[in-house]
């Protein structure tokens, strides 16, 4: 198995252990702030070229290697793919847990 | 190729234009030998008409392995506008695509040329130990001898960093603080202060954030003074108390190196 592919496995069991319905990898395009601690959502684009929109609704795990949202323009400038750990309420999908998904390819 | 607008506040007037570029695949197309010229359209004025141009240059997110562009350039007015990036690569080649967005009246940061907001900030008279007042592994106790409320009233020139190294557990994140770390080794004489963006508290013997009621992050008081909506944020302010220049995001020591020999 190439290295970036098990680097994925390793992300992905790592945001499953959020009580989440779902993860996605990809790149934050687009961040909808009011302010420090007030990141309202943000807009992920996947490898396979999907846009995802994701809701910020009540606390995001802040465990082992998760960031807060207030980090994502950071990953946003260097392109960095994230993981989003999320669940799904009212057709949207809430956040549950961010992780840097390169970061576990070391 | 795809482009991703990194800065949070694009305002009328003086603006740093941060921005990089990758491919349909999420591969980062921004890199030190590609060359990107950009074209602005003022889109309520005429969609499709230039009205001006600018060079771009790269700069490094993280030294050697990631980086994005920086353009300073000046928006007329505030409204709806456009940039085409046209890119060059190495061996020739060209690509070029453009993205349309909304340029704003004002920034919630204090503008360049404008008074910068007198807040105290914590130091380590007040606070004894580092570590209560700095996530900074290896606090640069110089940056805690002085308050932003210090500096202005003892009419200081000073670089004012708010960045947390707390987040930043692996290379990957802009070592934003590292950065004005070691450009501080070569201005000794010149006024340096970090602050945490967030609230903090001491607990089991590290400083850590406080939630609020909903579990969300908080803004410092002196944060929320500063009006950031983004961190790392860094200023430069002369001996009068005007922001002479600021950075959102990923800074490249050579922008901040300018910036203070321009005091």
């Amino acid at each position: 198995m190439k290295r970036w592919a098990l680097a994925i496995l390793i992300v992905l069991a790592a945001v499953a252990c959020a009580p989440a319905d779902g993860t996605a990898i990809g790149i934050v395009t687009s961040i909808d702030s009011a302010g420090l601690g007030g990141v309202r959502g943000f807009i992920l684009r996947t490898e396979n070229g999907e846009t995802l929109d994701f809701t910020i609704r009540g606390p995001v795990a802040l465990d082992g290697d998760a960031f807060p949202p207030d980090h994502l323009r950071e990953h946003m400038a260097s392109a960095e793919s994230i993981a989003v750990a999320y669940r799904t309420e009212g057709g949207l999908r809430v956040v549950v847990r961010l992780t840097d998904a390169s970061a576990q390819d070391g | 190729m795809l482009p991703i607008l990194v800065s949070s506040e694009l305002a009328k007037g003086p603006t740093r234009f941060l921005f990089s570029l990758t491919d349909r695949a999420n591969q980062l197309i921004a890199a030190p030998n590609v060359d990107v010229h950009l074209v602005f359209y003022d889109v309520d004025v005429a969609p499709d008409t230039v009205a001006f141009e600018s060079d771009s240059r790269f700069i490094w997110a993280v030294e050697g392995e990631r980086g994005l562009y920086v353009a300073h350039v000046e928006f007329s007015s505030a409204g709806r506008w456009g940039t085409r990036f046209n890119a060059t690569f190495p061996d020739g080649r060209t690509q070029t695509v453009r993205a349309d967005y909304d340029v704003r009246e004002t920034t919630s940061t204090p503008a360049i040329g404008t008074t910068a907001p007198s807040v105290d900030t914590p130091t380590a008279a007040g606070a004894g130990d580092l570590g209560s007042i700095s996530s900074d592994p290896e606090p640069e106790p110089r940056f805690y001898e002085t308050s932003i409320a210090e500096a202005l009233a003892a009419g200081k020139s000073f670089v004012v960093a708010f960045a947390t190294p707390a987040f930043c557990r692996t290379a990957t994140c802009g070592p934003t603080l590292e950065t004005v770390k070691s450009v501080a080794e070569d201005y000794p004489d010149l006024t340096f202060i970090n602050v945490e963006p967030y609230v903090m508290e001491v607990r089991d013997g590290s400083l850590q954030l406080v939630r609020s009621a909903d579990g969300q992050l908080q803004a410092a008081p002196w944060t929320e003074a500063w009006g950031l909506v983004t961190e790392p944020f860094v200023a430069v302010v002369d001996d009068q108390g005007t922001v002479r220049a600021k950075f959102e995001g990923t800074i490249a020591a050579d922008e901040l190196v300018e910036a203070i020999e321009a005091l």
